[in-house]
């Protein structure tokens, strides 16, 4: 065994460990943790056995290992530039509920910047922070 | 319903208007819709500009977002505070001064009449003034795209100029919060099967609307992100 195999080969086990902690655990997705668990579970097999990488890759007609892994990493980026595109705008969402959460209450019950003379609000119903007679 | 005077069918009207520094222009847009209806929401999308000031004694009604968030959020505010007031009809109109207001009154005939749910403003079966070719090809591309993506046939795209009846409006649901919205609403349409129609338009571009508008290569981007949002895990 080469010494990246000493090191990688138990850090890999470590993570596949802990991430089989967090899908007992049900922490977040389970299918997050699964899939985790499955590209730690890979990448220790494949580093402890690399010869292996060259004999998936001719099963599937590509060739040489080096290629597999590189195609396999490239369809990784792709689907974790979807994943966190998704988490991006999640976030955003929630960013945008909690302004306009602020924006309506502001119009409602009024903040000192809001109660300002600038504007005159005419509601169908009841009266709004902002709603001043600009004669007045 | 259809025989109410045009006073009271205007009354149930409300004119949702976006804004993001669009202190030069707004005034003017604003006082012509006040000029016709009485219940105009303005939403100050966190502008850096002196639009509170420009808006002075406007009597209208405004919502302020203490950062910007783009027109797809400002309008989303706007429709819900506007369902809170009691809208009957939601009008949504741009702040830069290309949409006519006389328009209004044949975008909202048909959803008060109960015709149908949601009209959408066309510059192609109405009219244009000062156009760019370059505009009108990517506006015809969008249309193809449409077609295509969210499988509903309509004449324009990206025409900010729609009405929605309280129905629709209560259960559209805008999370794209720039300008892909416009897709996101047709999407709707077709996903919610909203009776809709499209009304004779008139747009009317200046520099000051082609520099503040969505420029052509932006276009590539709401196509990639109406895209992405069909790979959702």
């Amino acid at each position: 065994m080469t010494i990246f195999q000493l090191i990688a080969v138990p850090l890999a086990a470590l993570l596949f460990l802990r991430s089989g902690m967090r899908f007992l655990r049900g922490d977040g997705h389970r299918w997050v943790a699964a899939l985790s668990m499955a590209l730690w579970l890979a990448a220790g097999i494949t580093i402890a056995q690399p010869d292996l990488t060259n004999t998936i890759a001719r099963f599937f007609g590509i060739g040489r290992g080096a290629d597999l892994v590189s195609y396999l990493i490239a369809l990784s980026f792709l689907a974790s530039v979807v994943y966190f595109y998704h988490k991006y705008r999640k976030l955003n969402s929630d960013v945008t509920e909690i302004i306009r959460s602020l924006a309506i209450q502001d119009a409602i019950t009024g903040t000192p910047e809001t109660r300002g003379d600038a504007v005159h609000a005419v509601p169908p119903t009841g009266t709004l922070a902002n709603d001043r007679d600009p004669t007045a | 319903m259809t025989d109410d005077p045009p006073a009271e069918r205007r009354a149930r009207v409300f004119v949702v208007v976006p804004a993001y520094n669009e202190a030069n222009t707004i005034r003017a847009v604003i006082d012509r819709l006040r000029s016709m209806y009485e219940h105009i929401v303005v939403i100050d999308d966190g502008s850096t500009d002196e639009i509170e000031q420009a808006l002075d004694g406007a009597q209208i009604m405004l919502l302020r977002h203490r950062i910007n968030r783009g027109q797809g959020a400002a309008l989303q505010t706007g429709i819900t505070f506007a369902l809170l007031r009691g809208a009957d009809v939601i009008v949504t109109f741009d702040s830069d001064g290309q949409h006519d207001p006389e328009d209004i009154e044949a975008m909202t005939a048909p959803i008060l009449n109960g015709d149908c749910d949601v009209t959408l403003g066309s510059r192609f079966l109405g009219h244009t003034h000062n156009m760019p070719l370059g505009r009108r090809l990517v506006l015809k591309a969008g249309i193809v795209f449409t077609r295509l993506v969210s499988r509903i046939r309509v004449t324009d795209v990206h025409n900010g100029i729609r009405a929605f009846s309280r129905e629709a409006a209560e259960s559209l649901r805008i999370s794209m919060d720039r300008m892909a919205h416009a897709s996101e609403i047709l999407d709707q349409i077709a996903q919610h099967r909203w009776r809709y129609r499209e009304v004779p338009v008139t747009i009317r571009y200046s520099a000051q609307t082609l520099a503040k508008g969505q420029s052509s290569w932006n276009a590539l981007r709401i196509a990639a992100q109406v895209l992405m949002e069909r790979f959702k895990p």
